[in-house]
């Protein structure tokens, strides 16, 4: 490893992998591609696609993961179809109950929810093409529970790109690997199915 | 310090500790703040003094000084990304213009942005401080947050020509609560 | 040129040029300072090719930031999905701009008329009819290497598009 000291590139810095501001804890962007295509099952690339993406990201939502009353922030960009039929843009505060389950058997390490507090796509059409929801995975990967977040799409395969990235506990997001599914609905609110 | 004319970093990445300048293009380090307001009297308290923390508005003195060489003329982009409280009841994406005229007089144009939050849109508001410090008074800002200490972060950056990395690390940063937006000159929070 | 392995740096760093890192597919920030003119809009050419090699049903999201008069009279910031048609060479989409966030900036997305190192390049407009100085700050995400295809360009006209 080559070590530093405060250093003044005068020229580009170019490179494939990430830099790092370790001063923040925001991470870097991940890029996501999204069509999830099968023979013979419900197959975006058959035109029977379903209308939700569901993004399971690495970052882990239990007090043990070291996020209980830790918020932080997701920002997620992206668009699905070649026009932008969906398109998104949003930043949303990730939070989970400090207390154990021990000291406090109902709220103690709960999810706090889905909490989407900015949406730059705005009112009307373009935000519900959008419809951000975050939750908490229902099954745990590599031992706990993991962030997860739903968005529209459309029900075909097309073109679609996500950018994601966290503003704290960046360094989380190089813990573990990603995940992505489509699925017929956002969240528990209409089906009591959680898809991670 | 080491001086570099350019750098491939390969597929291996690249950390720095203390702030990355992304000078050519136009953006200092962020910088990334903890806050609670210190809850003496005459801070982060309701404006009756009963009760501590439920000043409602959390104010920072950035390094920028608000006159002098170093910064008149300038027109620049002051960005804040953070959220107050646990669930987010306050939460900031915001760019606004600032601009320090020939005569050391401030400007403020506010952009639209911040979303819907809890309670609203959050407001901030830039003002400059009453006292000096390291010789200028400095460029403070203002921004709402629950009426308790809670938790949030806030990041902050500026975008303008080359010459503002050095007002972004002229001087030190200053934090507190307070009852009230504006910084009264007859009891100044700066 | 330094050809690292797993840098540290224990301090600060400062790039005085271009930031352009492939792993996240987005480039980084191209700055334009300029004084604002009587003609309402400044009209920018990127390097990203309106064209099939570059965009061809492949969509990037252009993003631009940034402000125009002393006192931050115009403020710009919006996002665009640009897009070609995968069958044609060269079908541009149009301005398709879901977030528009500025004051007064009235944005517009469009295609050069003409070709510029061999293709029709990604354009915008945005209102500057503020005479004193201004600043735009342009990136794009996919397709970060368009970024070093060729040349910026950058003319004020009276009209928000056709001025490439």
């Amino acid at each position: 490893m080559a070590q530093l000291k405060t250093t003044v590139i005068s020229g580009d810095i170019a490179g494939s992998s990430y830099v790092i501001d370790n001063s923040l804890e925001k991470s870097e962007w991940v890029k996501l591609s999204h069509c999830i295509c099968n023979d013979t099952e419900i197959s975006d690339c058959k035109g029977t696609g379903l209308p939700w993406l569901h993004v399971r990201t690495p970052l882990g939502t239990d007090n043990a993961d070291g996020v209980g009353w830790n918020p932080y922030i997701i920002e997620v960009v992206g668009y699905h179809t070649y026009s932008a039929e969906c398109f998104h843009d949003f930043k949303a505060v990730v939070n989970t109950n400090g207390y154990s389950q021990t000291r406090d058997p109902v709220n103690g390490n709960a999810f706090y929810g889905s909490q989407v507090r900015v949406n730059n796509t705005g009112t009307g059409p373009l935000q519900s093409a959008s419809s951000p929801y975050i939750y908490e995975s229902n099954e745990t990967y590599g031992g706990t529970n993991r962030l997860c977040f739903a968005v529209r799409k459309v029900d075909c395969c097309c073109t679609g790109l996500l950018w994601v990235r966290f503003w704290k506990n960046g360094q989380m997001s190089r813990t573990y690997t990603w995940g992505t599914f489509h699925a017929d609905y956002d969240t528990d609110g209409v089906s009591p199915i959680k898809y991670w | 310090m080491a001086y570099l004319t350019s750098l491939d970093t390969g597929g291996n990445p690249l950390t720095a500790n203390s702030g990355i300048y992304h000078t050519g293009g136009g953006a200092s380090s962020w910088v990334r703040h903890l806050h609670c307001g210190n809850a003496r009297p005459e801070h982060d308290r309701s404006e009756n003094n009963l009760y501590p923390y439920q000043g409602g508005y959390l104010h920072f003195r950035t390094p920028l000084p608000a006159e002098g060489s170093l910064i008149r003329g300038q027109t620049f982009q002051f960005e804040i990304v953070g959220f107050h409280t646990y669930g987010g009841s306050y939460m900031y994406d915001t760019k606004d213009i600032l601009h320090v005229d020939g005569n050391d007089v401030f400007q403020v144009s506010y952009g639209s942005g911040a979303e819907l939050t809890t309670y609203g849109v959050p407001t901030r508001h830039f003002y400059v401080s009453h006292n000096t410090y390291g010789s200028y008074k400095r460029i403070c800002v203002a921004i709402q947050k629950h009426g308790c200490c809670c938790m949030g972060w806030d990041w902050m950056r500026v975008r303008g020509s080359a010459s503002l990395n050095g007002a972004w690390q002229n001087y030190g940063w200053g934090s507190t609560g307070g009852w009230e937006q504006t910084n009264d000159p007859a009891n100044p929070f700066f | 040129m330094a050809n690292f392995k797993e840098t540290l740096v224990d301090g600060s760093l400062e790039v005085l040029g271009k930031t352009n890192l492939s792993a996240s597919d987005v480039t980084g920030w191209h700055k334009i300072e300029f004084t604002g003119s009587t003609n309402n809009y400044m009209h920018v050419r990127t390097p990203l090719r309106a064209h099939n090699t570059h965009l061809g049903w492949n969509p990037c999201i252009l993003q631009v930031t940034g402000q125009v008069g002393n006192s931050g009279q115009i403020i710009h910031d919006f996002k665009a999905l640009v897009n070609v048609n995968g069958y044609t060479e060269d079908d541009f989409y149009g301005s398709q701009i879901p977030v528009d966030v500025g004051t007064g900036s009235e944005p517009f997305v469009y295609q050069s008329t003409n070709a510029y190192g061999g293709y029709k390049r990604v354009c915008f407009s945005v209102k500057q009819n503020v005479q004193e100085q201004g600043y735009l700050y342009i990136r794009w995400f996919n397709q970060w290497s368009a970024i070093n295809d060729y040349p910026w360009g950058y003319n004020t006209s009276n009209n928000n598009q056709g001025e490439f």
